[in-house]
C-alpha cells in the first residue's frame, strides 16, 4: 500500500506519508516518540512565540508602560485602550497610510509589477532573462538595512534620483516620503511575486495554449482569457502572503524615515515601535499592535474567500 | 497546381518586432532596478564620497578603514545571531517535521494551518510582550536570547518547509530499513536525513539569511553595545553625517550584503536555478 | 481544395533530425493515418502541419497554398490533442464556443451551433460542466466537438484515443470513422497503435526514425510492406524472420531457409541483391501452419518442438523451437496440443516475404498478381483514392 500513490489516475496530490507508517503501529494514538521529537520546537514555540503572542492579546488592554510607575503597577483597563484609539489621530493617520502603502505598494505594485516581469521573462532571451532576473532578486535578498541605506542615498538631495530627475537638490524623502517609501518597499519585494508568477507561468498546459492559438486567440487574448483565469489561484496566494508580509514592514521605513518627516511615513507597525519604546506606551502600543494583526487577519479570510468560492 | 516557391526561398523572420519591444522594456526596468545600486558600489571605492554620483576618486582605504576592530565586531554579531538562529530552528524544526510528517499527531491539519499562518505574524507583535517576559527572566541583553526569539520566529517556516522535504522522501525507504531492524533515531539520520540534505540546506541557508538582516529584534531585545549586529550598526553610522563617513558607510554595507548575496546563489545553483531565471523555465 | 502537401520536409533540433526529407500528399477529404513507434516524428510532423513549428527547411501546402508562413489561426485547420487541451477553467460550453465568440460571431448563432454539435455528440446535459467534472472519453467528445465547430479544411489528431481505455478506445473509433464519413473533412492521424491504423485510415503512413517508410492502403502494408520495419510493425503478432542465403541452383534462384531449400523464382533479384546473397526470410503467423491441417502435400515442412503455447480464445498462438529458431505460428482454438510436443510445420509458400538483409528492403514479387512497381525505391507513392461513403 503506497501511501504516496495519491488518487486512483495517480494525479492528485501524495498523501500524506504518516497515514501508511501508522497503519502498522497504534492506529490513532500519539506515539511517545512523535512526543519526543515534537518537545524541542514545542518548548521553544510555546516559550517565545505563543507565550508572547497569548501575552499580547492581555498586554493590549492594559496600561502598562515601559518605565515610571506603571511599569510595575498596571492595571487591565478593558476598552480603554480600544477608546483612545478610536480618538487618537495620529493612529487614524496611521491607518491610513498603512492602507496606502499596502494596497500602493504591495497589493497592487507587487502583484502587478511582479506579473508583468514575469510575462515579459518568460519568452526572453535567455541572457537578457538571466540577468535582469539577478537583479530583481538581488534587491530582495541585500539585507534591508542596506536596501534602506542604499534608498536613502538615492532619494537624498544630491542624490541619484535628483540626477535623473532634474531636480539635484530636493530632498525627495521629504518632498514625497510617503511615496519614496513605497517605491523602495515595491523594487525590494517585487522578485516574490516575480518569481512566483513565473513558476506559475510555466506551469501553464502548453497544449490548451496551442489549442486557443489554433482557434484564432491572440496573444493579449490569450493572456487575458486563458493564462489569467488558469493562474487565478496563484494570484491570490500571492496577494494573500504580499499582504501579509507587507503589512509588518518596519527596518525599511525607519532606517529611512524614522516615520517622518513628522508623522508623514508612520505605518501602523512603526507606530507600534513609537509608541511602545519612544513613548512607554507599552500597553497601548501592544493595542495598536493588535489592530495590525487584525487587519491582517481581515485581508487574509478577504482573499481565502475568495479563493475558496470561486470553482 | 500548386505553385512551388524554391524551397530555399521560404525564409522565417528572425526577430519579431515583439521580441524586441519586450527585450527591450526588461533592460530599461533592470536600469531602474540598479539605479540604486550605483551609490553604494561607487560610493565605496570613492575617497570623496557623498550623497551623489561622480566619478569615483578611487580608493581601497573606505574597506581598510570599517575593518576595524569596531567593525568587524558587528559584523561578527551578526554572524553569531544568523549562526544561531539558523541551527537552532533548522535542527528544532527538523525534528518536529519528521514527526509531522512520519508519525500521526492530532489535529495535524489544522495544526499545519497554523503554521502556515504564524509564518506571516508581523514582529511587532511579538516584541513588546517578549521584552516584558525578558526583563522578568533577565534575558535582555544577550546574544544567546535574542537567537532564541529570533529562532522561534523562523520556526514555522522552517517546520513546513523541512516537512515538504520530508514528505517526499518514499516512505519504502524508512519501511525497508524498520524491517532490518533500525530504530527511530537510525532510521531518521542514517535514510532519511541524508535524502533531504538539500531542504535542510535550503532550510538552513534561508533562515542564516533572514537572521543575517534581523534589524527590530536585537534593537529592542540586546541594548548592549558590544552585541550591536551590522544592521544596527550601519543604522547608527547613518545618523552621524559627515562628509567623511559616506564611503565607509557605502563600504561597510557592501561587505555585509556580499555574503547574503553569494549564498543566495549558491543556494539557488543547487537547485539548478529554480529560484533564478537560469533554467527550468520553458520559453 | 483541401489536400495537403509536404514537399522535402525536414525538421531538425540542434543535431537531432525529428523529420528527414518528408514527400507526402493526402487527397482532399482522405483519413490519413500516421502510425509508428514513439520518436519516428508523427507528432512533429503534425505540429508543422498545424503550424506550432516550423520546419527547418521544405514547403507544406493546404489546399493550393504554401502555409509555411501561414500563422496557425490562418490556415484553418482544427487541432485534436491527446490530451484534449480543454480549457480547465471553462465550462463545455463556454469551451465550444471559444472559438466562436473571439471571432465575435452573433450569439443566437454560437448557441444554435454549439447546442446542434453537443446533440450530435451526446454532450447536451453536459454543457454547464467544467472538464475536470468530466471522464475521459466525455472530454474527448468534447475536444472533437471544439474542433468540428471550426469547420476546419483540414483535421488534424494527436494521439486522441491514447489515454482512454481499450473498450471506450473501440467505440470512439467508430464513432471518428461515423465523423469522417458524415463531415467529410481531411483528416491527418497520428497514432502509435498500428490496429488503431489500421481500421481507421483509407491510407497510412508509416515513420520511423523521421522517414518515412511507406504509405498506402492498409492492405497493401499487409501484404506487401516495403522493408522489414513496415513487415515486423504491422500485424500482431509479429512476422516470422528468419536468416535466408541465396543460393543459385542450375540457373534458378534458391534461398536456404533453416534446413529448407525454397524457390525463389517469384522475386526480383537484381544485380545488387546477387551479390549480398544475404537475405531475411519473412512469414506471418497465420501462414506457419500445422501440416495436419494442410492437405497440399507441396508446402515445405519443417519439424519442430513446442515450447509455449498461448491460448487466446479465438486462436492458439503456438511458438515452435525449429533447429536453432523460434517460429510463431497461429492455430484455431482447439488443439490439443501440449508443451514438448514435437510438431509439424506447413509454410504457406504463397506468403513468403523476402529481405534484403542489409537494406532491409523488401524484394518485389515478380508480377504475377496486381502488385508493386518493379522498383527499389522504399517509398511507394500512390495516387490517393477518394473516401467513399
Amino acid at each position: 500500500m503506497n501511501a504516496l500513490a495519491g488518487t486512483a489516475d495517480g494525479l492528485g496530490p501524495p498523501q500524506d506519508p504518516s497515514i501508511a507508517l501508522s497503519s502498522q503501529q497504534d492506529r490513532q494514538s500519539l506515539h511517545w516518540t512523535s512526543l519526543l521529537l515534537l518537545t524541542p520546537a514545542t518548548l521553544l514555540l510555546l516559550l517565545l512565540f505563543l507565550g508572547p503572542l497569548a501575552y499580547a492579546f492581555y498586554l493590549g488592554f492594559t496600561n502598562m508602560e515601559l518605565i515610571g510607575p506603571r511599569s510595575q503597577h498596571y492595571s487591565f483597563t478593558g476598552a480603554a485602550n480600544i477608546l483612545r484609539m478610536m480618538q487618537d489621530h495620529t493612529l487614524h493617520k496611521s491607518l491610513w497610510l498603512t492602507l496606502i502603502f499596502l494596497v500602493g505598494s504591495a497589493i497592487i505594485g507587487q502583484s502587478v509589477l511582479g506579473m508583468v516581469l514575469a510575462l515579459l521573462m518568460q519568452p526572453a532571451i535567455r541572457l537578457v532573462r538571466i540577468s535582469v532576473g539577478a537583479i530583481i532578486i538581488v534587491a530582495w535578498v541585500v539585507p534591508e538595512v542596506a536596501a534602506a541605506l542604499m534608498w536613502y542615498a538615492f532619494a537624498q538631495s544630491g542624490g541619484t534620483l535628483g540626477l535623473l530627475l532634474g531636480q539635484p537638490n530636493t530632498d525627495f524623502l521629504s518632498t514625497h516620503p510617503l511615496l519614496i517609501v513605497s517605491v523602495a518597499n515595491l523594487w525590494r519585494h517585487v522578485a516574490f511575486s516575480m518569481l512566483m508568477f513565473a513558476a506559475a507561468l510555466s506551469n501553464l498546459p502548453p497544449d490548451v495554449l496551442e489549442a486557443a492559438e489554433i482557434e484564432g486567440a491572440s496573444a493579449w487574448r490569450r493572456l487575458i482569457s486563458i493564462k489569467l483565469p488558469i493562474m487565478r489561484p496563484t494570484i491570490v496566494t500571492n496577494l494573500l502572503l504580499v499582504t501579509i508580509s507587507n503589512l509588518s514592514t518596519f527596518t525599511l521605513i525607519y532606517v529611512m524615515t524614522q516615520g517622518g518627516p513628522g508623522t508623514d511615513t508612520t505605518t501602523l507597525a512603526i507606530y507600534v515601535y513609537l509608541q511602545a519604546f519612544s513613548f512607554n506606551q507599552l500597553g497601548y502600543g501592544t493595542a495598536v499592535a493588535l489592530l495590525l494583526v487584525a487587519i491582517g487577519a481581515a485581508f487574509s479570510m478577504l482573499f481565502v474567500h475568495n479563493a475558496r468560492v470561486t470553482p | 497546381m500548386m505553385q512551388t516557391p524554391a524551397v530555399t526561398e521560404i525564409r522565417y523572420p528572425v526577430v519579431t518586432s515583439a521580441a524586441l519591444l519586450r527585450n527591450t522594456i526588461l533592460i530599461l526596468i533592470s536600469l531602474v532596478f540598479i539605479a540604486p545600486f550605483i551609490w553604494l558600489i561607487l560610493a565605496s571605492i570613492d575617497a570623496h564620497a557623498g550623497w551623489g554620483i561622480h566619478l569615483p576618486d578611487l580608493t581601497l582605504d573606505n574597506f581598510r578603514a570599517v575593518l576595524t576592530r569596531l567593525g568587524f565586531n558587528a559584523l561578527e554579531n551578526s554572524l553569531y545571531l544568523a549562526l544561531a538562529t539558523s541551527i537552532i530552528s533548522t535542527a528544532l524544526g527538523y525534528l518536529a517535521a519528521y514527526a509531522l510528517s512520519r508519525r500521526y499527531v492530532p489535529w495535524k491539519h489544522s495544526l499545519m494551518l497554523v503554521i502556515l499562518f504564524a509564518t506571516g505574524l508581523p514582529v511587532s507583535l511579538l516584541l513588546v510582550p517578549t521584552y516584558q517576559m525578558y526583563v522578568v527572566f533577565g534575558w535582555l541583553d544577550s546574544r544567546f536570547t535574542t537567537s532564541l526569539f529570533l529562532a522561534a520566529g523562523a520556526l514555522p517556516f522552517a517546520i513546513w518547509m523541512l516537512k515538504s522535504f520530508i514528505d517526499a522522501v518514499p516512505l519504502e525507504l524508512e519501511e525497508a530499513a524498520v524491517v532490518e531492524g533500525a530504530g527511530i533515531w537510525q532510521t531518521m539520520l542514517r535514510v532519511t536525513m541524508p535524502l533531504t540534505l538539500p531542504g535542510l540546506s535550503v532550510t538552513a541557508i534561508y533562515t542564516f539569511i533572514a537572521a543575517w538582516g534581523a534589524f527590530i529584534a536585537p534593537l529592542i531585545l540586546d541594548g548592549d553595545p558590544d552585541h550591536e549586529p551590522a544592521p544596527l550598526a550601519i543604522f547608527h553610522f547613518m545618523g552621524n553625517h559627515g562628509e567623511f563617513l559616506f564611503g565607509q558607510l557605502a563600504a561597510y554595507s557592501l561587505l555585509f550584503s556580499l555574503p547574503v548575496v553569494l549564498l543566495y546563489f549558491a543556494l539557488s545553483r543547487q537547485f539548478s536555478g529554480a529560484f533564478t531565471f537560469g533554467g527550468g523555465l520553458k520559453g | 481544395m483541401a489536400s495537403v502537401q509536404f514537399q522535402g520536409v525536414h525538421k531538425r533540433f540542434g543535431l537531432l533530425s525529428a523529420v528527414d526529407d518528408l514527400n507526402l500528399e493526402i487527397g482532399d477529404s482522405e483519413f490519413l493515418v500516421v502510425v509508428g513507434p514513439s520518436g519516428c516524428g508523427k507528432s512533429t510532423t503534425l505540429r508543422m502541419l498545424a503550424g506550432l513549428d516550423r520546419p527547418t527547411s521544405g514547403l507544406i501546402s493546404i489546399g493550393d497554398r504554401v502555409v509555411n508562413l501561414v500563422p496557425p489561426k490562418a490556415r484553418d485547420v482544427a487541432v485534436v490533442f491527446q490530451n484534449y487541451a480543454l480549457y480547465p477553467h471553462m465550462t463545455v460550453r463556454e469551451n465550444l464556443s471559444f472559438g466562436m465568440r473571439i471571432r465575435h460571431e452573433p450569439r443566437a448563432r454560437i448557441n444554435h451551433e454549439v447546442n446542434e454539435m453537443a446533440r450530435q455528440l451526446g454532450l447536451s446535459a453536459l454543457l454547464d460542466r467544467k472538464p475536470a467534472a468530466l471522464s475521459g472519453g466525455e472530454r474527448q467528445r468534447v475536444a472533437v466537438g471544439r474542433a468540428l465547430l471550426r469547420r476546419p479544411q483540414v483535421f488534424l489528431m494527436d494521439e486522441p484515443l491514447s489515454n482512454l481505455d481499450a473498450t471506450l478506445r473501440v467505440r470512439m473509433r467508430g464513432e471518428l470513422s461515423r465523423l469522417h464519413a458524415q463531415f467529410g473533412i481531411t483528416t491527418f492521424y497520428v497514432t502509435h497503435d498500428q490496429i488503431e491504423a489500421m481500421t481507421l485510415g483509407s491510407r497510412i503512413a508509416i515513420m520511423r526514425g523521421g522517414r518515412l517508410q511507406q504509405v498506402a492502403r492498409p492492405e497493401t502494408l499487409y501484404d506487401e510492406p516495403a522493408n522489414m520495419f513496415v513487415a515486423g510493425f504491422i500485424g500482431a503478432p509479429r512476422m516470422n524472420f528468419l536468416p535466408a542465403r541465396l543460393v543459385g541452383s542450375g540457373g534458378r534462384p534458391c534461398l536456404d531457409v533453416l534446413s529448407l531449400r525454397l524457390d525463389g523464382a517469384a522475386f526480383h533479384f537484381d544485380a545488387d541483391h546477387i551479390a549480398t546473397t544475404s537475405f531475411v526470410f519473412g512469414m506471418r503467423p497465420e501462414d506457419v501452419r500445422w501440416s495436419r491441417q494442410v492437405p497440399d502435400p507441396s508446402w515445405p515442412r519443417l519439424r519442430g518442438v513446442i515450447e509455449i503455447i498461448e491460448p487466446v480464445g479465438s486462436e492458439t498462438y503456438v511458438t515452435v523451437r525449429v533447429e536453432d529458431a523460434r517460429l510463431l505460428a497461429r492455430f484455431p482454438p482447439r488443439t490439443g496440443l501440449q508443451l514438448g510436443d514435437e510438431i509439424e510445420l506447413s509454410l504457406d509458400q504463397a506468403h513468403i516475404h523476402l529481405f534484403d538483409a542489409k537494406t532491409e528492403r523488401a524484394l518485389p514479387r515478380l508480377p504475377q498478381t496486381a502488385g508493386a512497381p518493379g522498383n527499389d525505391s522504399i517509398v511507394h507513392l500512390q495516387r490517393t483514392s477518394r473516401w467513399q461513403d
